[in-house]
Formats: C-alpha cells, structure tokens, sequence
C-alpha cells in the first residue's frame, strides 16, 4: 500500500507571491509529522493545500491513492483530510458542545443519515474522554474558555470529523508552557490510538520530542527531513531553523 | 394612565414592526456583510401581489401564504442570481450590486404594476377597533404585535436550537473556518436569504396592511427604518436588530406624542436626530455591534 499523504512537487501562493516551491511530503499511515519552520516560511500554505483550501500552481497531491489535487475542502473532509486551523477558529458565541457540532458537519455527507446520530454520539464520548474538562462545560460559551481550553476543543472539533489524517497548524500558539505540554500529551494519546497526523510548529522542541518524522521548510523549500530523533541532535538544524527565527528557545 | 397604556400599545405595535424588519435585515448582514438596499422592494412586491390577490377574491389566509412563498422565492432568486458571484467580494461591492438589485426590482414593478398609488384593501373586520374600557386598540395592531412575537420566537428557536442555526451562526461568526468544517457557503446563502424573504414578506403585509396604500417607490421608508433599527440596537446581531426596534418604535411614538402640533411633520427627522445622538454616546449601538446571530 502506499503512503496515506503525497504531496509531489507543490508550488503555492497567493496572488503574484510564491510561497511554496517545488514542496514534497510524504506521511504514511498511522505516523505524526513534524513540518518546522519560522514564521512566513510556508507552514500555513502548505496545510491549506494539503486541506484544500488553497489549489496548488504546480503539482500534485495524493491522499489515499487518490489524486485530490483540485478537490475543494469539502469533498476532503469526506475522504479524511482535516484541518485544525492556526488560531484555533473557535466560534465564541456557540457552545462547546454546539462547536462539536459543526465539526461533525461533513458526517453527514460520509453516513446514512440513521447512522450519523450514533456517530456524533460516539464523536462527542471520544472527545470528552480525551478532554475531560469541555465535558464538564459542555453547555457554556465557547468565548469563557481559556487559551488552553480552547485550543483542546479545536482539536476536538476536528477529531469530530472522523479524520483519517489530522492537520494541526501550530497548536500551541501562544499558550504557556505548561498548558502547551498538556495539547501534546493529548496528541500523544490520538498518537497512540493510531491518529496519522501532522503538526506544524515554529518551536522546535516539542514538536520533535513527539512526532515520528520531521521536515524543516524555509523560505518555501524544504531543508532537510529525518527522523524526528535524528535532527533533535542535528546542529545542521539548530543553525538553519534558530538562525532564522533569531532566538534560541531550547 | 390610559393614555400612557396606549402609548405603550402603539409603541409595541410600531416597534414590533421595526424589529421584524431589522431581523431580516441584519439576518443577511450577519452572514455576508451584505447591507441590502433591495430589502424594501422585497415588502413592496409582496404588498403588490396581495393587492392583485385580494382584488380577485382570494380568501385572507391564502393571500397570506401565497404572498410569503413569494417573497421567500423572490428573496433566495435574488440572492442567488445577484449576490452568490460576490460572496467574497468587498462589502462596497455588494452594497453596489444590491443598489442594482433595488432598481430592477422596482422598474418591473412599475412595469407590473404601474407607477401611481395602489390601495391594500385588508378585509374589515381586520380594521376594527376593540374597545377596553377607555382603551381603543385597533386590531391590527394586535395582530402585528402577536406576529411579531411568534416570528421573533420562532427565528431565536431555529438560531439557537437546530443544526441549520448553528450552520449559519458559526458562518456569520468566521466564515473561513465553517468552510473548513465542510459548511457549504452556497447553501447557508440559500437558507438565510429565504427567512429573510419569509420575513419581509410577513413585515410586508403588516406594514402596508396599516399604511393603507403603496406604490412601486414605497421601498424606501421601510428599507431605511430597518437601517436605522439595527444601526441603533447594534450592527450584526439579532438581539440588536430586536432592541433598535423596539427603541426606534418607541421613540417614534413618544415624539409624536410629546411634540407639538406645529413640529409633528418633522417627526422623522427629530427622531433620526435623537438616534445620532444615542449613535455618539453609544457608537456600538444599544447592545454593542459584534457578527454574533
């Protein structure tokens, strides 16, 4: 079988601006990637790519043997592809459970409609299990949550779409260190059910102490890509990626 | 304080009025940052096919249906032919096209309809007054007030209580990211520009059943006391659109009662007045402007 995610030679932008250029990945089933890079390097572009969000220029991009190259958003979410955006996009006046609910909107297109009701059922225990803390808030605002918390329901709310490949883009933006360390170990625990996923980070170090894979992009290229262990120790990296960003946070 | 009991009847009636017309209004600028200017040809092309239906004859309660079917078809026609190209587009563009929208509108009616003035004749037991005591409440206003009750209810029901609402709240609220959970922006435009028909086709009756009279130009009074309805209660949110309506009628009554008699045909513009001077002390509006359904 082959790779769950190909993206073959994918130049994207916007406009006149070219941000990815000539950009490969692969992913295969049931591993977690790490895409590092500063910012304005190409992370997000190339999520709303993979998502669909954004039709590449050039390229090609395969998702369970399929080219899905031109099929919108939509369409991918039915296959699998879901992305939990950058600024987590929580709709504050909605209830947390009432965000759950609109994550599980693609079911709808996936299922009979008999069974699509078990399947939200099911979503919302799957997600409450990994996030105690919306069970117990369930019915609030969204827009009482902290950073933190609101971060963990837009996780959830993606996993509400039966993702077969998870794309989380920087989940742990401007959280504190700790909080940030509780996203992971709940990234760890979808890891280990089996969760393919992706996560792009400008802050190397957890990203890299968790993903099984890792790739640095700069400046819409791809610098170099190994084993997530690999480049932890890899000073080829720590010049590339620090230097560019300007700060040594490790 | 029969007096001031009246007063507050008509200030309901008037203003109840105002907020059904403002929610449909601000329902459609909520999810697409649309100001429809074509909103008032909307109520006058259903005023005008229940003029046409109750000159033929057609019992009451058909004209009622027949007129909002309309007004929902004509409301989803218009913003899927003229508006759906611009779903992205920049509000200035939108604001143009439905400035286009509205003349369309209003020529065909005048090629429909002619351009002079045309009366709605509601049945009269529809015009009696009932009489409680001193207190003389005509039965329209009634009607329109308990209208407006059940329709203000039944759109708070549907926002806030079935999947449809939350797809078109979680839309007006960040549009981007409701694509991204695979909400069809094509199919929330569907939805919203027909309870926005639905209502203004049911403001429409009202409002033109106590006008008495309409021509193919009487769009823009309606369109404007919207405007200014869900400029004052606060732009974008439903609870707003209720509140700038409710105040907007209220004021509206209490100048003309407060007024003398020599000013009384100024009444509009003191009252746009009083609502600048609400706007400056409150620039949000009375509940505070946010894209919040």
């Amino acid at each position: 079988m082959g790779p769950l995610l190909e993206v073959s030679n994918v130049v994207a932008g916007y406009g006149r601006s070219r941000v990815l250029k000539e950009f490969s990945l692969k992913v295969e089933a049931g591993e977690a990637v790490a895409v590092l890079g500063a910012n304005g390097a190409g992370k997000s572009t190339l999520m709303k790519c993979i998502a669909g969000l954004l039709h590449p220029w050039q390229g090609q991009i395969f998702f369970d043997g399929q080219d899905v190259t031109f099929v919108d958003v939509e369409d991918r979410l039915t296959l699998g592809v879901v992305l939990a955006p950058e600024g987590r996009g929580i709709f504050g006046s909605l209830s947390i459970e009432q965000n759950l609910l609109v994550g599980a909107t693609s079911l709808r297109r996936r299922y009979e409609s008999r069974v699509v009701r078990a399947r939200i059922e099911e979503g919302l225990e799957k997600a409450f299990g990994l996030f105690e803390v919306l069970r117990s808030r369930r019915d609030d605002v969204a827009s009482r949550l902290s950073g933190g918390q609101q971060q963990m329901l837009a996780i959830a709310r993606a996993l509400m779409a039966e993702p077969k490949l998870l794309l989380l883009d920087e989940p742990c933006l401007g959280l504190a260190p700790k909080v940030a360390n509780d996203v992971y170990a709940a990234l760890q625990t979808l890891r280990e059910q089996g969760q393919s996923l992706i996560v792009v980070e400008e802050s190397a170090r957890r990203a890299l102490a968790f993903a099984d894979r890792a790739c640095v992009i700069k400046l819409g290229r791809k610098l170099l890509e190994d084993r997530a262990t690999a480049i932890t120790g890899d000073e080829q990296l720590l010049e590339a990626y620090f230097g560019l960003s300007g700060q040594p946070t490790t | 304080m029969i007096l001031a009991i009246q007063r507050l009847a008509d200030a309901l009636s008037v203003g109840s009025t105002y907020a059904l017309l403002a929610l449909g209004l601000t329902l459609v600028y909520g999810v697409m940052n649309l100001i429809n200017f074509a909103y008032g040809m909307m109520l006058v092309w259903t005023a005008l096919l229940a003029v046409l239906l109750i000159d033929h004859g057609i019992p009451i309660p058909l004209v009622v249906f027949g007129c909002v079917s309309f007004a929902i078809l004509l409301s989803v026609a218009t913003g899927w032919i003229a508006f759906r190209p611009f779903l992205t587009a920049a509000p200035v563009t939108l604001l143009i096209t439905s400035f286009g929208v509205e003349l369309v509108l209003q020529y065909a009616a005048i090629l429909a309809f002619g351009n002079y003035p045309l009366v709605l004749q509601i049945p009269s037991y529809l015009n009696e007054v009932l009489h409680l005591g001193s207190l003389r409440i005509p039965k329209v206003e009634l009607i329109t007030i308990g209208t407006s009750v059940i329709v203000i209810g039944c759109l708070w029901y549907l926002l806030q209580r079935t999947s449809f609402g939350i797809e078109i709240r979680a839309t007006a609220e960040k549009p981007e990211v409701a694509r991204l959970m695979g909400i069809r922006p094509s199919r929330i435009l569907v939805v919203v520009f027909a309870i926005s028909g639905a209502i203004a086709g049911i403001a429409g009756l009202l409002w033109f059943a106590k006008v008495g009279a309409l021509t193919a130009r009487s769009d823009l009074d309606p369109t404007i006391k919207a405007f200014v309805a869900i400029v004052l209660g606060g732009l974008g949110n439903t609870r707003g659109a209720v509140v700038g309506g409710l105040a907007l009628g209220g004021l509206e009554v209490l100048m003309s009662s407060l007024l003398p008699d020599a000013a009384l045909g100024y009444t509009d513009a003191i009252v746009f007045v009083s609502v600048i001077g609400i706007l400056l002390l409150r620039p949000g509006g009375l509940i505070g402007a946010s894209t919040r359904l």
